[in-house]
C-alpha cells in the first residue's frame, strides 16, 4: 500500500482497530485494454457506485464468497487514452484492484489497475500526512535541541483516531473504573452523541476529551438518555492508564 | 464540491444527560499533554512511498 498510512505508537497501538472499519478513499490509475468512449466510462462508474457485490481476490485475508460493499463515490478525474485517473470513496474492506477488474469486465474489454494510493483512512487524509523522513527530522530536532515544535505537528494525540466514532463522555468519578476494565453504567454518563446505535463501537471520553476506552453499546442514544441505571456499554479496549482520576 | 466519506457528512450533535464539571487536578486535555506522553499515546499520519510495507 502507498499513501495514507496512520501508525499508532506505544500505548496507543490498538487504536488502529477503529480504522479497520472506517471508510477509505483511494486515487488510482486504471488501464483499459481497449479504447472506450468517455460517455461509456462515465456511465460504468455510476453502475459501480452504491451497493456492489464483490468476490474477494484469491489472495485475501477473508473467506472467498460474494459480499456486499458500498462505494460512496467513484469519480473519473482524467482520461488519457486507455488510462483513467479515478478517485473512489468506499466502505472498509472493498478491494479496489478487484473493482477495477470487474469494471473492465462490465465494459467487455478488460482493465487492470496500474497505480493506487490511499488518500484517506477514516479521519486521516493524505493532505495532512508526513513522510517518515519528516518524522525523523522532527525527532532529531527534539532529541538534540530539545525543540518539540515540529514533533508536535507530526505526532497527534491518539484521540484523533476516534474522530469518526460516536462518543460518550463520562463523569470524573466513572473514569477510573473504566480504566480497570469495568463496563459503563448509566450514572456515569454525562454527554453522548445523538446518533448512537445499539451494538456500535463508540469512544468513551473524559470531560477533558481524553480517550478512556472503546466500548460496544447496549442501547441507542435515545434509550441511553432515558436510562437511570443499568448497563450502557461493554468496555472493549482500555487506553487510559489507571489511577489518573482517583 | 469535495467528496466526503459518510462520517464526514454527518453533523454530530451532542446531548447532555447530566451536567458535570471535571476536576483540573486529574488528567489533561489531549493537546496539552507533555511531549513524552504525546509520544506514548500518539498517532502519526504517514505518507508511505511505494515499496514493501
Amino acid at each position: 500500500m502507498t499513501g495514507c498510512l496512520p501508525i499508532a505508537l506505544d500505548k496507543a497501538t490498538r487504536i488502529v482497530q477503529t480504522l479497520l472499519v472506517a471508510g477509505k478513499e483511494y486515487v488510482g490509475i486504471m488501464h483499459l485494454h481497449k479504447d472506450v468512449p468517455r460517455e461509456e466510462i462515465e456511465k460504468a462508474v455510476k453502475d459501480f457506485t452504491g451497493k456492489i457485490n464483490q468476490l474477494p481476490p484469491r489472495k485475501s485475508a477473508v473467506k472467498r464468497q460474494l459480499r456486499q460493499r458500498e462505494v460512496y463515490y467513484f469519480n473519473v478525474l482524467e482520461i488519457d487514452g486507455k488510462d483513467i485517473l479515478f478517485k473512489v470513496g468506499c466502505q472498509a474492506g472493498t478491494y479496489i484492484r478487484k473493482l477495477v477488474f470487474d469494471f473492465g469486465r462490465k465494459l467487455n474489454i478488460g482493465a487492470h489497475m496500474q497505480e493506487l494510493i490511499r488518500s484517506k483512512a477514516g479521519p486521516f487524509s493524505i493532505k495532512d500526512s508526513f513522510t517518515l523522513h519528516d518524522l525523523k527530522d522532527a525527532f532529531t530536532l527534539y532529541k538534540k535541541n530539545n525543540n518539540e515544535e515540529e514533533l508536535r505537528k507530526i505526532i497527534l494525540p491518539m484521540e484523533k483516531a476516534t474522530e469518526h466514532l460516536n462518543k460518550i463522555w463520562v463523569t470524573d468519578s466513572a473514569v477510573n473504573n473504566l480504566c480497570h476494565g469495568s463496563d459503563l453504567y448509566a450514572p456515569g454518563v454525562s454527554k453522548i452523541h445523538s446518533t448512537i446505535e445499539r451494538n456500535e463501537l463508540v469512544a468513551v471520553m473524559t470531560l477533558k476529551n481524553e480517550l478512556i476506552c472503546l466500548a460496544e453499546t447496549e442501547l441507542n442514544s435515545e434509550r441511553i438518555i432515558g436510562k437511570q441505571k443499568g448497563l450502557i456499554a461493554k468496555t472493549k479496549k482500555v487506553f487510559m492508564e489507571r489511577n489518573i482520576y482517583h | 464540491m469535495e467528496d466526503l466519506l459518510p462520517f464526514e457528512k454527518v453533523k454530530k450533535e451532542t446531548i447532555v444527560k447530566r451536567q458535570a464539571e471535571t476536576n483540573p487536578d486529574f488528567g489533561c486535555k489531549p493537546e496539552e499533554r507533555p511531549v513524552e506522553q504525546l509520544i506514548k499515546y500518539g498517532v502519526v499520519n504517514i505518507n508511505k512511498p511505494s515499496g514493501p510495507t
